[in-house]
């Protein structure tokens, strides 16, 4: 992509925690970075964790809310750079500029971000507040991670009213965590499917004890585990999202089985 | 999908060749009902099974209650 093209957002979002969320997002990240893409992963969670997928120190002290400049690492072994949140005692008088600028975040990272960079994912924070929405103002598209279960079902009340506010974005809903062997993750995928219609992607990422063993060797699954199926699926994920987002296909055309 | 069943596909000449004569628009009349049918069936197929769950599990069935209230009440606003 082009300098004069802009630069496209995808926020990955829940509003329940322990979907996932952080965690599709760096996977998501290296797929794209693995491909055509320069894709850079940016940590919008004071949590602070996205970056210990690829590497990152937990004592690492650079970051967006840090005045003194956004860390961007060279290629890591999964070939993303990434823009962690930055250390906790920053984090109040960052959050005193965003709420007084709805694009504190997209500016921050205007100057920051060179122009090859053609996708910014943001992992944002499970809960409504100032840095998911300085996430949703700088994307044009949404993912919703969601596991099968009764908590993220009940937050498609609350996600519906957080998409009418910041209303005109692609919207895609992706099951994350399935265990096809639970009745009730059954249950709840029908339920999903049900009430989202074609907003719930036919992509599933299933549950696997190898992603967390990839996180804890500060990998993504996509290097640490290539053959498996989340990475499979996550490829899927990847693909579907890179027309969505780069060839205005619209998240009503999913082509993936 | 199958769509008509053998007496409708009788009566609508579609599989005899001395009803020929019989008007083709019949055939696509009988035809739009089929499918309308069908469609019909899958949607209360899907709710009965959507009801299913949401009786077993009360949270969903909240849920369900509090999506079907939004709608309503968007649908208001409009």
């Amino acid at each position: 992509m082009s300098s004069s093209q802009q630069t496209g957002g995808i926020a990955v979002v829940s509003l329940t925690g322990g979907t996932g969320r952080t965690t599709v997002t760096a996977n998501l990240a290296a797929t794209l970075a693995s491909g055509a893409h320069r894709c850079t992963a940016v940590d919008v969670d004071p949590q602070n964790a996205l970056g210990t997928h690829f590497g990152m120190s937990p004592a690492e002290e650079a970051g967006l809310v840090n005045r003194s400049g956004l860390y961007r690492p060279p290629a890591t072994s999964s070939r993303v750079s990434y823009v962690p949140f930055g250390p906790g005692r920053d984090v109040a008088r960052a959050e005193r500029e965003a709420r007084n600028d709805p694009r504190w975040l997209r500016s921050r990272l205007q100057s920051a971000l060179d122009s090859t960079t053609d996708l910014m994912l943001f992992d944002t924070p499970a809960t409504r507040g100032v840095w998911l929405e300085q996430a949703l103002e700088a994307s044009d598209t949404v993912i919703v991670v969601l596991r099968p279960d009764a908590a993220s079902y009940a937050t498609l009340p609350a996600l519906a009213d957080l998409f009418a506010t910041f209303s005109g974005k692609r919207v895609a809903y992706v099951v994350n965590q399935m265990d096809s062997r639970s009745e009730l993750s059954r249950q709840v995928q029908q339920a999903l499917s049900n009430s989202l219609g074609r907003s719930l992607l036919p992509i599933t990422i299933p549950t696997d004890e190898a992603v967390r063993e990839a996180h804890a060797r500060q990998r993504t699954i996509t290097v640490d585990s290539p053959g498996s199926q989340v990475t499979v699926r996550v490829r899927h994920l990847a693909e579907w999202v890179t027309e969505g987002t780069l060839l205005e296909a619209g998240f009503d055309a999913p082509r993936m089985p | 999908m199958a769509k008509l069943t053998a007496r409708e596909l009788h009566s609508s000449g579609a599989d005899s060749d001395a009803q020929d004569a019989r008007p083709a628009r019949d055939v696509q009349r009988l035809l739009r009902v089929a499918d309308a049918r069908d469609q019909r069936y899958e949607e209360l197929h899907n709710r009965e099974q959507r009801r299913g769950a949401a009786e077993r599990w009360p949270l969903l069935k909240a849920t369900d209650i509090a999506l079907a209230m939004r709608r309503h009440l968007s649908e208001d606003e409009r």
